[in-house]
């Protein structure tokens, strides 16, 4: 099986749902279970709120963010490619999962998550946008 | 996202239905702090209904547990799926939420909590 998918995200919070929906549109057609595909939801609100919210200081909508999808061979790939300033979400620190619940913040745990639940994260600063790819053996 | 409630004596369950992400977790927030400003104590999170959750959803409810703890109230999560869990443990959260297997599990703790 081979099937691919490419969006193109507004960057603003109605564009998260919008991917969010295509995304469960594909893996509707494409046979995909939610109990195997869940993390990739969550990958994609993690990465996309985290560009909208940081990368770009214009008023939302305004730009696009490119979200590519490969299902090949039970793997999933899932890139997140876009032109705002530069930034690799893999340096930023990691939090700390220890502390009393009063001491909790959230900074942090999205790409903490991401990371626990991918196979394979890259990133890299190509041609002036970020590209960070996603990669995980479905259990299907 | 639906958020459905129902009250048990002094305990009341919350039941978000949907996707628990950066577009939803705005109206479980809002409700929630309702119910706290109100002076709610007692509380169940139940999470049958959640396909997922993100940060997003956990900071909302990382609120929720910080100001009951606050006010010597109690939270308790429960019926979450094997996703939900997950996301739960690469977070550190299993440690400081008291989490059950099913709302009649929850109820009944609460109950023995006085």
């Amino acid at each position: 099986m081979d099937a691919r998918l490419t969006l193109l995200v507004p960057n603003s919070q109605d564009g998260i749902r919008g991917a969010a929906d295509d995304l469960e549109r594909f893996f509707t057609a494409n046979g995909l279970p939610a109990t195997a595909v869940w993390p990739f939801y969550v990958a994609l609100d993690e990465l996309l709120s985290n560009t909208i919210r940081c990368g770009y200081a214009e008023p939302p909508g305004q730009r696009r963010i490119e979200v590519q999808v490969h299902l090949h061979d039970g793997v999933l790939e899932m890139s997140i490619t876009d032109d705002a300033a530069p930034f690799n979400p893999l340096e930023a620190p990691e939090p700390d999962t220890t502390q009393a619940l009063q001491e909790r913040s959230i900074g942090g745990l999205g790409i903490h998550i991401v990371k626990g639940l991918m196979n394979h994260i890259e990133y890299e600063r190509k041609e002036g946008r970020n590209v960070l790819v996603l990669r995980k053996r479905l259990d299907v | 996202m639906e958020i459905a409630e129902e009250r048990h004596d002094d305990v009341l369950v919350i039941a978000p239905v949907g996707r628990f992400d950066t577009n939803t977790s705005g109206r479980l927030e809002d409700r929630l702090r309702g119910h706290l400003d109100a002076g709610e104590k007692r509380l169940v999170i139940d999470m049958l209904g959640v396909d997922y959750v993100s940060s997003a959803g956990l900071r909302v409810l990382l609120m929720a547990a910080k100001r009951l703890q606050e006010v010597g109230g109690h939270l308790v999560l429960c019926s979450m799926n094997q996703g939900v869990r997950h996301v739960f443990e690469l977070a550190g959260f299993l440690p400081i939420f008291t989490i059950e297997a099913s709302r009649d599990v929850a109820l009944a703790r609460l109950a023995s909590e006085g």
